[in-house]
């Protein structure tokens, strides 16, 4: 998609100001802890995105980019604080400058501007994951399968397809629980219908059967059939007397005789055995405290497992893994066995006089409504109240908790108040004194309630119907989501699997060439499970090493990225991401990422020099594609070890009589020189465990080596017969035994006087020709036209060559003999 | 010149997210889902990256038939 040329970096993070040229390629930063590599990575992130996701996330609440993005020194000062790059798209065949502020993180400058290349730019911008943290490599490999399905979807940006997979889930469930309110108001109105039809089941023939058996006393029509839009009552003329609410005085009839009847039903309930026996066993678990709280946390467990139906917790969004949390519920439950035995004994006792309890209440409405209907209206309040009670006691009875609530709602159940007989007797004679209807208006009455209840059961019916097939259809087209959602990344997650393999196996190739890891998807999880030496499946973290799963973690990322990018690909940040890598795996990584990756610029960054010479001598990263840091100050941001930077501030030192920091300097550098060069000129060092070689220990060696490379050179020369080689060989030599002889390094191990470490006694002008000289030193290790440092070719084996990367020196070493 | 968004994508990239919804889609005709409701879905999921609860909800389940 893209490739960055060079970034400039100004007053931003903790960096003052900063350029560096990557030239389109694979890049190094190195340098240790704290000198400013992290700066140079946030740059670019927020550069290319607009964010530091460094500066976002868990745990990163008080920490914002406008406030802390800045230098400490402007973080009043935002606009002052801003990363621009050069990046070449070449889909565009262009090359533009871009430039964001901290203060305008979303506004990205682009020169020159065009639609095109701000949609390109847009799209690099929808992608933050160009940078590869170690912290991302954990969460990939270690986190808990929830927290890695949520990592993984951020990278593969499946975060649209999780969302509407659990919108749809939550719409089918919602629609689902409407529904269950809707069968229960429909079964309540079927019930007060059949009691007002006066039959045994709500079935057709029974209902015509009864309906007719009115009609034809009112010489009706009988109903040949009943649909959904037959009236009871057609025919029947409206009169406006008929209007006028009245008591029917068959139907009340029959309601205070269902009252009669089901207020007996209850109160014969308290002699009858199993009341008592239930009444025994709630009156033995209330006396043991465990019971009330083990009935509680089964309430709980058993709620649980009905709401585990998504990723999340629906109360506090806390993630957790459906499964081992309805297993974990489940084995809850299994110790509560005997509890729910228990329980379940006394709900089935105490079924029948919920029943009742339910009728009662139904009954009592119909009453207080025949009361209301009175002339002069009846006081029914005391009845209303009792309608209440039925409720309370069901409600009590149907949750038992707490148990000494239940057990006074069965003592309390089957007692009428004194009141409520007295206003159901009052109503009793009202309805007496009705003058008997005569059979043809007890059947009008008969078919106006009828249809009235016919009417109201149908609506219920009507609506449980439209929420069946809305339940119905829901659940069908979340279930279709899922499973297709789920066919997709399986698919994908396949191929990850294998690439992923496929990497791995490079990299540890040596050991582990049977190497086989799963990614295993399932609602809202990812899980990621590697074989360990075909002993069986385990979790990265089980037992392979840190080193082992850092190196999955970056398998798995780069897996990922291929398969989502393809070959738009073409940038990524890998940020100290192998620290637990050992060097022989490192140098895998650097032949995979140059063999698998080619097209890829790699920006990447380490505290360890030894890692970064790797990626040059893999020939991962050229020879001058990386920078080493090698301190930070807060005034001046990274100093770099880089020729240019370092002899200005070496002179500074000088300009301001600091000897001591100068020499510090000079010498910290040409350790860190003389480590490249010995390395490039395979120059033998007396090896050191600790890999603490002293400038002591590796310039003479350079020294040595490059003196000894001339020599050969110079001989092989002579034994071809190419005597311009001799020639150029013979004057190279003696320009740089000169600068030797200048340098005095030669000396050091014979005259303390003159070595190194007395450097820092000198006066600034006794220095002044020190530094001249090692710098002019330096300079006879390079080209003088790629300025690149010579190296020996190949890096093992025999040495064939002596040469710069631009080929304008190149020395044979090896004679016709030895050939 | 070609869109460049598309030359970005040419290079076997991936948009996951369509290439599901795209699935569902196909899926929901195959197992013969109205085709009121496949119009709406494909129109909230495929070309307004609608995904908000509201949306989905009157995708399915529209004004006239959403309350029983």
């Amino acid at each position: 998609m893209i490739r960055v040329e060079s970034v400039t970096i100004k007053e931003f993070r903790g960096i003052r100001e900063l350029t560096l040229e990557f030239g389109g390629k694979s890049f190094a930063i190195c340098g240790p802890n704290g000198t400013g590599k992290s700066g140079v990575v946030d740059a670019l992130e927020f550069v290319l995105t607009g964010t530091v996701s460094r500066l976002t996330g868990e745990g990163r609440k008080e920490i914002s980019l406008l406030q802390h993005g800045p230098h400490v020194d402007k973080r009043n000062d935002p606009d002052r604080a801003c990363v621009s790059a050069r990046v070449t798209i070449p889909s565009l065949q262009k090359t533009v400058t871009i430039e964001r502020t901290i203060k305008h993180p979303g506004i990205i400058r682009v020169t020159p501007d065009d639609p095109l290349t701000r949609l390109v730019l847009q799209l690099v911008a929808g992608y933050p994951e160009v940078v590869l943290s170690r912290r991302e490599l954990i969460r990939y490999v270690l986190s808990t399968p929830g927290k890695r399905a949520e990592e993984v979807q951020a990278l593969l940006h499946l975060d649209q397809i999780e969302q509407v997979r659990s919108t749809l889930l939550k719409i089918a469930n919602a629609c689902g629980r409407q529904l269950e309110l809707l069968k229960s108001a429909s079964q309540s109105a079927a019930e007060n219908l059949r009691k007002a039809l006066e039959i045994s089941e709500i079935r057709k023939e029974q209902v015509l059967e009864a309906a007719n058996a009115r009609r034809r006393i009112l010489d009706l029509s009988e109903l040949p059939d009943l649909d959904a839009t037959t009236s009871l009552r057609d025919g029947i003329t409206t009169s406006a007397a008929a209007q006028v609410p009245r008591i029917p005085k068959t139907q009340a009839a029959a309601d205070l005789k269902a009252f009669e009847e089901l207020s007996q039903e209850l109160s014969g309930y308290a002699e009858n055995t199993t009341v008592a026996e239930v009444i025994s066993e709630l009156t033995a678990v209330a006396s043991d405290p465990a019971f009330a709280s083990g009935l509680i946390r089964e309430g709980f467990y058993q709620a649980g497992l009905g709401l585990a139906d998504a990723a999340a917790c629906p109360l506090c969004d806390t993630e957790w893994d459906i499964d081992a949390l309805k297993s974990l519920l489940l084995t809850k439950l299994q110790h509560l066995k005997e509890l729910t035995r228990k329980r379940k004994t006394i709900e089935d006792k105490l079924r029948p006089i919920l029943t009742t309890l339910r009728k009662l209440d139904s009954t009592i409405v119909s009453l207080v409504a025949h009361g209301g209907k009175a002339k002069p209206p009846l006081e029914m309040a005391a009845t209303a109240s009792h309608g209440k009670s039925c409720k309370d006691y069901i409600a009590r009875l149907t949750e038992l908790l707490p148990l000494t609530n239940a057990l006074s709602a069965l003592a309390a159940a089957p007692n009428v108040p004194r009141t409520v007989a007295e206003e159901v007797s009052t109503l009793t004679k009202v309805v007496a004194a009705i003058p008997e209807p005569t059979k043809q208006d007890a059947a009008r009455d008969w078919l106006t309630v009828a249809q009235e209840r016919l009417d109201f059961w149908r609506e219920a019916k009507r609506r449980q119907k439209i929420a069946e097939d809305q339940a119905s259809l829901t659940r069908r087209i979340s279930d279709i989501y899922t499973s297709t959602s789920d066919g997709v990344l399986s698919g994908m997650y396949l191929a990850v699997q294998e690439r992923l393999r496929d990497l791995y196996r490079f990299i540890n190739r040596n050991d582990e060439e049977k190497f086989e890891a799963r990614l295993v998807p399932s609602l809202g999880k990812l899980g990621f499970d590697v074989d360990f030496y075909g002993r069986g499946y385990f979790p990265p973290g089980a037992y392979h090493s840190e080193g082992h799963q850092d190196a999955m973690g970056l398998c798995l990322y780069l897996a990922l990225m291929r398969h989502l990018r393809g070959a738009a690909f073409t940038f990524a940040i890998l940020d100290d991401v192998l620290m637990s890598v050992d060097a022989g795996h490192r140098r895998e990584i650097c032949a995979l990422l140059k063999r698998e990756y080619p097209d890829t610029q790699f920006i990447m960054t380490t505290h360890d020099p030894v890692w970064m010479r790797h990626m040059k001598t893999e020939g991962l990263i050229a020879g001058k594609a990386s920078v080493q840091f090698r301190n930070w100050d807060v005034d001046n941001g990274p100093a770099r070890c880089d020729t240019t930077d370092v002899w200005s501030e070496i002179e500074g030192y000088l300009r301001n009589s600091d000897v001591r920091s100068a020499a510090a300097l000079l010498r910290n550098f040409l350790e860190y020189e003389s480590s490249e060069i010995c390395h490039r000129l395979r120059a033998p060092v007396a090896f050191r465990g600790d890999a603490q070689y002293q400038l002591g220990e590796l310039l003479p060696a350079a020294v040595g080596r490059l003196g000894k490379l001339y020599g050969m050179a110079k001989s092989a020369a002579q034994n071809w017969g190419h005597d311009d080689m001799f020639k150029k060989a013979e004057e190279l030599d003696a320009r740089f035994k000169d600068l030797v002889r200048l340098s005095n390094v030669e000396q050091w191990q014979i005259n303390p006087a003159i070595h190194y470490n007395e450097w820092a006694n000198f006066v600034p002008n006794d220095f002044c020709p020190v530094i001249a000289a090692f710098r002019d030193l330096l300079h006879g290790f390079t080209c003088s036209d790629c300025a690149g440092y010579l190296r020996v070719s190949p890096e093992r084996d025999t040495p064939e060559s002596l040469r710069c990367d631009c080929g304008k020196i190149n020395f044979n070493l090896v004679s016709k003999k030895s050939r | 010149m070609e869109d460049p968004a598309q030359d970005e994508k040419s290079g076997n990239a991936i948009d996951l997210p369509t290439q599901v919804f795209e699935a569902f889609a196909t899926a929901l005709e195959d197992q013969h889902v109205s085709p009121d409701i496949l119009t709406r879905l494909r129109k909230a999921l495929l070309k307004d990256k609608s995904f908000s609860e509201a949306t989905l909800r009157a995708a399915i389940l529209p004004a006239t038939d959403r309350s029983p």
